[in-house]
């Protein structure tokens, strides 16, 4: 899955992400609509993608979200497929999922259709390549809210235009420990970029997990403004893998010990929840990054972030309490530290 | 001023309660009052969010150039969203609203985009016709400079091109 591999620039930039936003001509926004209309767009996009014959026919396939637990709905948010917004129950959604889980079509979000495409490491190309297909596809059978000066007509205006929202998932433990974090947070604002926390809108940065979005969509086509925001993304790269030098040079020792400190209690903690097992995860991906923790891959610790998020914990071993689910955190972690040192011997 | 709660930090929050006509005062520092219970009731029923803010600017100067009434058109009749709502919201109710309540969205998404004109993908249902009309006028400004600048052999160049991509256009019709 894209979550778990590790892709191009894998030691900054764990995953991708091309969202577009489209809406169906003549039907309310979801937050207006009544529930026939709801249901209108998702037997309209239901038909576009699954009743004729296409690429991505066969691999997808229709998720209703109403007929979900809230522990599952945040399941699959925990692992981006949806947002944090799809939670309620407010609107009949739905989403159209690969067998891959790299297309994710969200169905009366904020806007009728978010075509979101995911990959791992740096490859925003592939992202927008797919999206973009996918869109055309969709629109040979419904026809989209258009307008031909603004472009899309989205929900919210600050995403008119193309719709189209880049955004990348990006580990900066050495710019956050040198306290340099906030200075490129500012810098990327003021060219139109926005950083955040994983989980999106209002989420903090756990683990020194950032994601660093595009803010403009109006106004320059697709083509350049994924240009820009590369360029950026590269930049930030690069001030990371230079801190991390630094860091490397001027505290090796001091480095080192919390670095494999945090690698012991990973492998022998009974108790972990879910902030402490981040902070620990991130440590250990910054030694393997560095090269100093060797008998462990950065796939193995991606794996670990994504199944011992809670809702994950709660789904897979229904476990309701949360000191069970911090037991349960921690035998994971140190049976994956196991298998992922032993793998490699 | 010390805060009265910690008596540490410098109190920086100031707010002033009447509970039947008894007067009652606090002063607190930002830390003792994000977590006090009187700061807390303030706050509750504000909106911090983008929609907040987007309210915020789209609310603004209310300037209509047409000279138009700003006070018709308030309702947009395809989903019946009142402009209020998108001021206090910041989101729209459905595509026409972009129609009907374009004079008062034009200003604020330059202010956003810093510009109104779409130039990125185009449906291609309706992308022919539309890549053509961007494409004569882009070709019209051309020959107008051409002109303007007396390079004659280059507008002749344009006119011609303008000549066929009307044709083809009428071909089509």
């Amino acid at each position: 899955m894209w979550y778990t591999e590790c892709g191009k620039d894998g030691d900054v930039v764990l995953s991708s992400r091309v969202r577009l936003a489209r809406n169906l001509k003549g039907i309310p926004f979801p937050a207006r609509a009544n529930e026939e209309a709801q249901n209108l767009v998702l037997s309209r996009c239901r038909e576009a993608m699954l009743e004729r014959e296409n690429p991505w026919q066969r691999q997808v396939k229709f998720i209703d979200l109403s007929v979900m637990e809230p522990y599952e709905k945040q399941a699959i948010a925990e692992r981006h497929l949806i947002s944090p917004q799809m939670m309620d129950n407010n609107v009949k959604r739905g989403i159209l999922l690969s067998d891959d889980n790299q297309l994710s079509i969200l169905l009366n979000e904020e806007d009728h259709i978010r075509i979101q495409v995911m990959a791992a490491g740096f490859d925003l190309e592939r992202c927008f390549q797919d999206a973009n297909q996918v869109d055309d596809l969709m629109e040979e059978t419904v026809e989209y809210a258009f307008d031909n000066r603004i472009g899309y007509l989205t929900c919210c205006p600050t995403n008119a235009g193309t719709g189209m929202r880049a955004s990348v998932m990006v580990h900066l433990p050495a710019l956050t420990l040198s306290g340099t974090v906030n200075q490129v947070i500012d810098s990327l604002a003021q060219l139109g970029m926005t950083v955040r926390g994983i989980f999106g809108e209002g989420s903090k940065a756990v683990g020194n997990l950032y994601q660093i979005s595009n803010q403009l969509t109006l106004g320059a086509t697709e083509e350049d403004i994924l240009e820009k925001f590369k360029q950026i993304v590269e930049e930030v790269i690069e001030k990371e893998r230079e801190m991390r030098k630094r860091l490397l040079q001027t505290q090796k020792y001091k480095l080192e010990d919390r670095l494999m400190r945090s690698l012991g209690i990973l492998k022998y903690a009974v108790i972990l929840n879910s902030d402490e097992a981040m902070k620990r995860l991130s440590d250990v991906r910054l030694g393997i990054e560095l090269g100093l923790i060797g008998d462990i891959t950065l796939e193995t610790v991606n794996s670990i972030i994504y199944e011992v998020l809670p809702a994950n914990i709660m789904k897979k071993y229904n476990l309701s309490d949360p000191t069970e689910r911090d037991l349960k955190r921690a035998e994971i972690v140190r049976e994956r530290m196991e298998e992922g040192c032993s793998k490699i011997d | 001023m010390k805060c009265q709660k910690c008596q540490i930090r410098e109190a920086t929050n100031h707010i002033t309660e009447v509970i039947n006509g008894q007067k009652m005062e606090l002063h607190l520092c930002s830390e003792c009052a994000a977590k006090s219970e009187e700061f807390q009731s303030m706050k509750s029923g504000f909106d911090f969010g983008i929609g907040d803010f987007l309210g915020g600017i789209f609310g603004g100067k209310q300037k209509s150039l047409s000279g138009d009434n700003i006070g018709k058109n308030n309702v947009c009749p395809v989903c019946g969203m009142p402009f209020e709502s998108f001021l206090r919201k910041g989101r729209l109710g459905c595509g026409e609203c972009y129609s009907v309540f374009r004079n008062r969205l034009e200003r604020p998404l330059r202010q956003i985009h810093g510009t109104c004109e779409h130039v990125g993908k185009v449906p291609k249902r309706m992308g022919d016709a539309l890549l053509r009309g961007r494409q004569l006028s882009k070709l019209e400004a051309e020959l107008n400079a051409a002109i303007l600048k007396q390079e004659f052999e280059r507008a002749a160049e344009l006119r011609d091109q303008i000549r066929e991509l009307k044709a083809k256009e009428k071909g089509e019709a």
